[in-house]
């Protein structure tokens, strides 16, 4: 489950969530709690997405309850598509066929660092994090380009 | 290092000149170099670019501002003009002038009818003239890219024009990233300051890919000194392995961030273990001879009278009114023999002005490209240099014992270097100065040793949030040459007791009743303060300062900022108002206090 949270209070309420160690979050990392339940990706000053646990339910109360009498939004996004796949594999087929937005680099991306790139033209966002014992790399699209995406990777 | 103009007689694949008034199309090959010359200066040259292979595909202003962010395409990250399908047509690889319009149409009939010159030729008309062979159909007026044409968009939305900047011989290199028809004028405005009233010619030059001229801005130190381009320090090769995220800084290629890191990671790391920053774009004079002690003693703030050898003091150059000239570290090398580090290269005019007027005997030696400078800082420093750092013997001491504005000279693993107590971050920390030759070989050697100490590289962005953090001032921002150091916050640094001492008596004045006073202040929001937004007396309609820096406090966990306020409000503990979206809507109390929240007592940089 993807959730997406931003405003000026976007880190305050991160670090209500989460604690101490998201202010040291840069912009375009990430880091994952030591219960491994969340995966927080910082994308801006104030914006920031979290990958929680399936079996996390009580997520959407404790971002609400965060958020109240803040200025952000919160949501998960409809219109955002996820794919995951294991990092070895993945990662070289990436370096062959995306192309990220300048100054980023994709070559040695190391683990908890993201990027915006493209395929052939089409958006994504590239996330390599260590989610529950997996080096993986989650890549965000648009929902309606999460086939058009798979196909270029060629996974299904 | 440096980077060479290019000379007018490098022989060119075409080499076309444009003729006053007129306009010429020309294609491009992808890879191939357009070099656009003012040839006699102030010259506005109006450029247009399609898609070789499909003409409607177009260069397209608008786009290219919104991609870039960016009013025209500056050298670097940010120098592409795109097309209206978002591709890229072109690249600024290297731009003399630095004014261009990319808001207002090549002039138009229009334009000259209304002024009252029905008849007048135009820049539009002119490319209509020059683009119809390739079948393009003509246009009112033209969405161009107006080189050379020196335009401002003020906050109150108007657009102006004025005489442009560029002199005889200033041109924009550009490289075609696809094949390319391309249009480019010599404007025929004559009834405005657009090219001081007087026409002149345009030269165009198409080069071959395999030019690879490099990347660069012309700087100017003085007025009148020859266009200089933009130059790498003897650690931009090892930095440019780290980011691609560069920017000109004072006539050298500095890295805002670096590659897997950010902003806050290079800042934590400079907070919780050491970073390393090239600040090789500061620059350095030597000052020796007779007089070179009465020379800064009086154009320089701090009392030197007690600055031994291997003593450095941190002030400023003044001038007439007590302005600040530039900030900076004077070191005692020796008798009657001093270097001092600052930002600017006018010092050196200033200072031989100054010992011109008194007869004074001393030589002003500029070595900024003999001499340039790496900063480690953090709480590592000292255990990373204490790995490769020899001091010389002469000097009998041990880095440990090398106090705060203390230096000595020394060598790491056999290079020659002047380590230095100091820094601009609010950490301990050194700098490390030592001759270009062995730049590279510097940084590899102290990120090979710091590597277990969790040593990184810092680039301007983390080291902006570091400075502000620490009070610590930024010439444009706090200071300026109409700003006393009693209006900057470096009061501290003026020896009123000197008995010669450049606009001494109006000190004196300014000591008793600044105008303004730098303080330090901490937001009750998170909405982060930029420079020159304004700050209001508590609940009143009225102004009693202006934010010179803000920035995030990752330290301080808020917003934070430098500002200059009227002094009956700069009381620590006073709660003022900062005025964000249109200074009015949003009011954010803030509190007044010290200008570094980061250490106000500087234990650290002591320690």
């Amino acid at each position: 489950m993807l959730w997406d949270f931003a405003g000026v209070d976007g880190l305050a309420v991160a670090m209500a969530l989460f604690g101490e160690p998201v202010k040291k979050l840069a912009v375009w990392r990430s880091l994952v709690t030591p219960d491994s339940c969340y995966a927080i990706l910082r994308l801006c000053e104030g914006n920031f997405r979290i990958r929680t646990a399936e079996q996390d339910h009580n997520f959407s109360e404790k971002l609400a309850q965060a958020c109240t009498g803040k200025r952000v939004w919160y949501a998960q996004l409809t219109y955002l598509g996820a794919l995951s796949f294991p990092s070895h594999t993945i990662l070289p087929r990436l370096e062959q066929i995306a192309t990220p937005k300048p100054p980023f680099r994709l070559h040695n991306l190391p683990l908890d660092c993201a990027l915006p790139a493209r395929i052939d033209g089409t958006a994504i966002v590239l996330w390599r994090y260590l989610w529950q014992g997996t080096d993986l790399v989650q890549i965000h699209c648009a929902q309606r380009d999460r086939q058009k995406i798979s196909d270029y990777l060629q996974v299904k | 290092m440096a980077v060479a103009l290019i000379p007018s007689s490098l022989p060119a694949l075409w080499d076309c000149t444009i003729a006053p008034r007129t306009a010429i199309a020309y294609t491009v090959r992808a890879g191939q170099y357009i070099q656009i010359i003012d040839v006699e200066g102030q010259q506005c040259s109006d450029f247009l670019a399609f898609a070789l292979d499909d003409l409607t595909e177009e260069l397209d202003s608008t786009v290219t501002r919104t991609l870039n962010g960016l009013a025209v395409p500056r050298v670097g990250l940010h120098g592409k003009y795109f097309s209206n399908r978002f591709r890229p047509l072109v690249e600024v690889i290297q731009d003399t002038c630095g004014r261009h319009d990319s808001f207002l149409l090549a002039c138009t009939a229009k334009y000259y009818e209304e002024a009252g010159y029905p008849g007048h030729p135009s820049c539009s008309e002119n490319f209509n003239l020059a683009l119809a062979k390739y079948g393009i159909a003509p246009r009112k007026g033209w969405s161009a890219i107006n080189f050379f044409f020196n335009t401002t968009a003020s906050d109150d939305g108007r657009v102006t024009a004025g005489e442009s900047w560029s002199r005889a011989g200033d041109y924009v290199l550009l490289q075609a990233k696809q094949d390319l028809l391309c249009a480019s004028s010599a404007c025929p405005d004559d009834i405005d300051p657009a090219n001081g009233w007087r026409p002149t010619e345009i030269r165009v030059r198409i080069f071959a890919p395999e030019h690879n001229f490099p990347k660069a801005i012309a700087y100017r130190p003085t007025p009148h000194a020859p266009a200089r381009l933009t130059q790498d320090s003897a650690f931009t090769s090892s930095i440019r392995q780290l980011t691609d995220d560069l920017v000109e800084y004072n006539g050298f290629w500095v890295p805002n961030s670096f590659a897997h890191l950010g902003v806050q990671a290079e800042y934590w790391a400079l907070r919780e273990r050491a970073v390393l920053i090239d600040l090789s774009a500061l620059r350095k004079f030597d000052i020796t001879g007779k007089n070179a002690f009465d020379l800064l003693q009086y154009a320089f703030s701090r009392d030197l009278t007690k600055l031994g050898v291997g003593q450095s003091a941190y002030g400023c150059l003044l001038n007439y009114h007590g302005g600040i000239v530039d900030d900076g570290i004077v070191f005692c090398l020796g008798a009657n023999t001093y270097r001092y580090v600052g930002n600017c290269e006018q010092d050196q005019h200033w200072l031989e002005q100054l010992a011109q007027e008194h007869h004074w005997q001393v030589t002003i030696e500029h070595i900024s490209d003999r001499l340039h400078n790496l900063a480690l800082q953090g709480p590592r420093s000292r255990i990373i240099l204490e790995q490769v750092l020899a001091i010389d013997p002469q000097w009998q001491i041990s880095l440990s014992e090398l106090g705060y504005f203390r230096f000595a000279t020394g060598t790491i693993k056999r290079i020659p270097v002047l380590v230095s107590r100091t820094g601009y971050t609010g950490e301990l920390g050194y700098e490390l100065f030592v001759d270009p030759a062995y730049g590279a070989e510097l940084w590899q050697i102290l990120t090979a040793v710091g590597e277990k100490y969790g040593l990184t590289p810092m680039g301007m962005l983390a080291l902006e949030r570091a400075r502000i953090e620490a009070g610590l001032l930024s010439a444009g921002r706090e200071f300026d040459d109409l700003t006393s150091p009693y209006e900057a916050g470096i009061g501290w640094t003026v020896s009123l007791k000197k008995e010669q001492l450049i606009a001494k008596d109006t000190l004196l004045k300014l000591k008793e009743h600044p105008p303004k006073v730098t303080v330090g202040l901490v937001l009750d929001s998170n909405d982060i303060p930029c420079h020159c937004q304004p700050v209001y007396a508590l609940g009143k309609a009225w102004r009693v300062g202006v934010i010179t820096s803000g920035t995030f406090s990752p330290y301080c966990d808020r917003p934070i900022a430098l500002a200059q306020l009227k002094p009956a409000y700069a009381t620590p503990g006073t709660k003022v108002e900062v005025g964000f979206i249109d200074g009015k809507q949003r009011r954010i109390p803030a509190t007044v206090g010290v200008m570094s929240p980061y250490d106000p007592e500087k234990l650290k940089v002591r320690g």
